[in-house]
């Protein structure tokens, strides 16, 4: 099993949810244990709250982010120059893929960490990116 | 530990054993946040369907923006 993880938007979001998909739920509960060295890069966390903000408005997004930054041991990643160069890079060859796709993605294959993400733009000709995708 | 008046507990439904997050303020104040449990903070979410209508409908959008 893979000892660390990039976690991204979609699966803090599905966490969030009534009916919270079981995978989610059993990786949450894995981060939870320590399975894991989790690592979110900040701006993540930003796009986090945008979508709780949509899901439920500002003070669900506020008490949920709260509560989910305090509950979970997680490694909380800044940007610095090598991922702002090698994020910019992504952005440059995959138009498809957003700023925060690219930033974490960037932060993946320095760490060697796999992602874990609902997105299914990640392009696959990457070879140093290893990817867990989540549905729902 | 810390006593928290009862007036103020009563306020904000705060009971023994739950947990706070104290956070420090630049201004040098202090506060303090009730952390809520999960259960509770879904019961005001919404559906894995409802959502999927939500992300579908603005993900484009947020794309086309960023361009």
């Amino acid at each position: 099993m893979d000892k660390s993880l990039c976690l991204d938007t979609g699966p803090i979001t599905l966490y969030h949810l009534k009916d919270t998909p079981r995978e989610v739920s059993h990786l949450m509960s894995a981060i939870e244990q320590g399975v894991f060295t989790t690592y979110i890069p900040e701006i993540i966390l930003v796009e986090v709250f945008y979508r709780l903000c949509l899901i439920s408005g500002k003070s669900f997004a506020e008490s949920s982010l709260r509560s989910f930054t305090n509950k979970f041991p997680l490694q909380i990643l800044t940007v610095p120059e090598d991922i702002v160069f090698k994020a910019g890079e992504l952005k440059c060859r995959y138009r498809d893929l957003s700023y925060n796709d690219c930033v974490i993605a960037a932060w993946a294959m320095k760490l060697h960490a796999q992602l874990h993400t609902t997105e299914k733009k990640f392009p696959n000709d990457l070879k140093a990116l290893r990817i867990k995708t989540y549905e729902f | 530990m810390i006593s928290i008046p009862a007036a103020i507990r009563k306020k904000f439904a705060l009971h023994d054993g739950d947990q706070v997050v104290i956070s420090e303020e630049e201004d040098g104040t202090i506060k303090i946040y009730p952390l809520e449990s999960i259960e509770s903070l879904r019961e005001r979410s919404i559906t894995v369907a409802e959502y999927r209508a939500l992300h579908d409908q603005i993900e484009e959008e947020d794309l086309e923006r960023e361009r």
